[in-house]
């Protein structure tokens, strides 16, 4: 285990010093651009991140400087990156962009693997800290103009609005398929708590959703949707349709079930029945029972449902893209079709940092809510 | 304090008890013992109706339960039982002040009686803002019954409270509850399978046996001649003479006539028991008792102040 922050310092330096392609300069956005290593495109300047990597791989730093250190490389990578970026596309006409290239990328993944490595025992406190000190300084800089010139920069310069649109319906269609399945699944888990006899075939019902391929499902709903409405158009007048939100919150919330239905009835449950007898026998109603004992100590268990349904939502809610619901996903289907790179990243990554911040604030949640040792 | 009368409980085809009737004095310490399934939860619990019988009647302060909002009776009356049942998310302090908060009492009253029962239980003040999962076995009963006791109820309920801690501490608590007791007189119900517990803690011990009371009475009258046959085998220990002398204070044998010169001296609680252990080791056959003028002959010691 010790080896692998070595590995990915290797791995990192590698991608800085061999001959891989760092940059593409392209004339436009649609033709293949013509390859630039590291060295070639940064110089000297290579060896600082190097170095840095180095250092956060030693055992002998402390694990928070150490990474500190790699976050500290990947930021000076990618601040010196965009810097020369524009260098080089200062002479060129405006359609010139460079993209980034698999150099980059390797470094990049290494560099942060190798901060994750040695966070691995952090607090998650020190964890969000370093995050949100990295991600602000990411932030400055790309206000300060240092990756003006690089290809992902520029498409999100056009598109910002877009962009900024797509994460607010993702978002929101994640918020819509939350709340539906956890109008669906709490009624199902209490009666299953009070019935067990029904806590049986409610989860097999919740588990075969999971079973339907994605895709399928979200495709299967338009036309059960729209012989739905045909059937019933008064439906129509809610803003139900066929295609868009509608099949996307539906499919979404209907995998989210099987998570919250879980962490609810094992909520539920996890009340010690001592406790519960206890209560009674002391002279509290049902009511408050159910209040003061049961809520209490079930919440860090829902807590722990609500977390992996929150972070399914976030990642299914963008295949959404393909029924006409908007979000993320939309991008991201765009981009492929186009094969623009660029566009399908400006997708995928505020998904991936969406679903990383949402797990993270709910670990936070789920350790406040948790009776302490 | 509490009356049941000819009170038949059934679950579903087994009755549980079977047209029983008994009164509890105030102030009484009314140890229910008997086997496993022999009814004694099930009595302990009509008092305060989480059982509801089937027939007959259950007068707790002379009215009848039966129309009595549940909740309400039960936080009149003290509950401990042997799973204890603290609340793992409250502090001790907060599981003590359980019913008084449920009662509306203000919080400096309510503080003030955490104290109090704190140091009733003999239990450490600095033990108030802990969590009950950093509390030993003996201590988590000890905060039990504390809460239990917090809206000072005049009735007590106790469902095998000792029941899951070590034998030494079982001993101190026992010694605690008949402390606690003789210092506020309540009326208790406690339920025990342990006869020793029952013959030494009960001032009024009632033996069930297949949902019927087999017998019922004072601890020496239980197991004395003349008593029920199961009772006094599951009370006696096998001895039953022996445990019944070891019951009765000595002094309640004392005869007029004074003891011999130089005859061993009792101290003035000894048993009628430690009388006879004393003539066995000593081999004379009459003692004297500190602070007594009369004498205890062995003739008199084995008649049992019969």
């Amino acid at each position: 285990m010790t080896a692998a922050p070595a590995l990915a310092a290797a791995l990192a330096a590698a991608a800085l010093l061999l001959p891989l392609p760092w940059l593409a300069i392209a004339p436009n956005r649609l033709l293949p651009g013509e390859a630039v290593t590291a060295v070639s495109a940064l110089g000297w300047l290579v060896l600082p991140p190097c170095l840095l990597f180095g250092v956060a791989a030693l055992r002998r730093v402390p694990p928070l400087a150490a990474a500190a250190a790699a976050m500290a490389a990947v930021l000076l990578l990618l601040v010196l990156t965009g810097l020369a970026a524009s260098q080089r596309l200062q002479d060129l006409s405006p359609a010139a962009r460079a993209g980034l290239g698999i150099g980059l990328w390797l470094a990049l993944v290494s560099g942060l693997l190798l901060a994750a490595l040695r966070l691995a025992d952090a607090t998650l406190r020190d964890r969000l800290l370093l995050a949100f000190v990295m991600l602000a300084t990411l932030a400055a800089a790309a206000a300060a103009g240092a990756f003006d010139g690089l290809s992902l920069a520029v498409e999100y310069r056009n598109r910002a609005e877009a962009v900024k649109a797509a994460l607010l319906r993702h978002l929101a269609l994640a918020a819509s398929a939350l709340i539906l399945a956890l109008v669906v699944a709490a009624p199902l888990a209490w009666a299953g708590f009070r019935r067990p006899r029904l806590a049986g075939p409610v989860g097999a019902a919740f588990a075969g959703m999971q079973v339907v391929p994605g895709l399928a499902l979200f495709a299967l709903l338009i036309p059960l949707l729209s012989a739905l409405l045909h059937a019933l158009p008064v439906l129509r007048e809610f803003g139900l349709a066929a295609i868009g939100a509608a099949p996307a919150v539906i499919a979404t919330a209907a995998y989210l079930t099987l998570p919250l239905w879980r962490g609810l009835s094992a909520g539920l449950a996890a009340a010690d029945p001592a406790a519960v007898a206890a209560a009674q026998a002391i002279g509290m109603g049902e009511a408050r029972i159910t209040r003061e004992v049961r809520l209490p100590l079930a919440l860090p268990v829902f807590a722990a449902g609500l977390r992996v349904a929150l972070v399914q939502a976030i990642g299914l809610v963008t295949l959404g893209g393909l029924v006409g619901a908007g979000g993320l996903g939309a991008l991201v289907f765009e981009g492929l079709a186009q094969f623009a790179t660029d566009l399908m990243l400006l997708g995928a990554i505020p998904i991936v940092l969406l679903a990383l911040v949402a797990d993270a604030l709910a670990r936070m949640a789920e350790t406040r809510l948790a009776v302490p040792a | 304090m509490i009356a049941f009368e000819e009170v038949t409980v059934r679950f579903g085809a087994t009755s549980a008890l079977d047209d029983v009737s008994l009164q509890v004095r105030p102030g009484e310490l009314c140890a229910l013992v008997g086997p496993s399934g022999s009814g004694k939860t099930t009595l302990l619990r009509l008092v305060n109706r989480l059982v509801t019988p089937h027939a007959g009647r259950v007068l707790v302060r002379g009215e009848d339960i039966s129309r009595a909002d549940g909740p309400a009776l039960r936080r009149s009356i003290g509950y401990a039982m042997q799973s204890v049942g603290l609340f793992p998310h409250r502090t001790v302090a907060q599981n003590i002040a359980t019913v008084p908060r449920m009662l509306g009492w203000d919080g400096t009253r309510i503080a003030r009686r955490v104290a109090e029962l704190l140091a009733l239980l003999g239990l450490d003040a600095a033990l108030a803002d802990r969590l009950p999962r950093a509390l030993s076995g003996g201590q988590a009963q000890r905060v039990g019954i504390a809460r239990a006791l917090a809206a000072d109820p005049d009735i007590l309920l106790m469902d095998e409270p000792f029941g899951a801690v070590d034998p030494i501490t079982r001993r101190g608590l026992r010694a605690e509850l008949r402390r606690i007791h003789a210092e506020t007189r309540k009326t208790i119900l406690l339920v025990t399978h342990d006869p020793e517990e029952a013959l030494e803690l009960g001032t009024h011990v009632v033996v069930l046996r297949e949902g019927r009371i087999v017998a019922d009475g004072s601890p020496a009258a239980i197991i004395g001649p003349g008593g029920d046959g199961f009772a006094r085998d599951l009370l006696g220990g096998g001895q039953p003479a022996l445990r019944r002398l070891s019951l009765l204070p000595a002094t309640e044998a004392l005869q007029p006539a004074p003891p011999p010169p130089g005859a061993p001296e009792l101290p003035a609680a000894a048993s009628l028991a430690d009388a006879l252990s004393v003539m066995a080791e000593t081999g004379c056959d009459c003692l004297a008792v500190a602070g007594h003028s009369g004498s205890l002959p062995i003739a008199a010691v084995l008649r049992g102040g019969r």
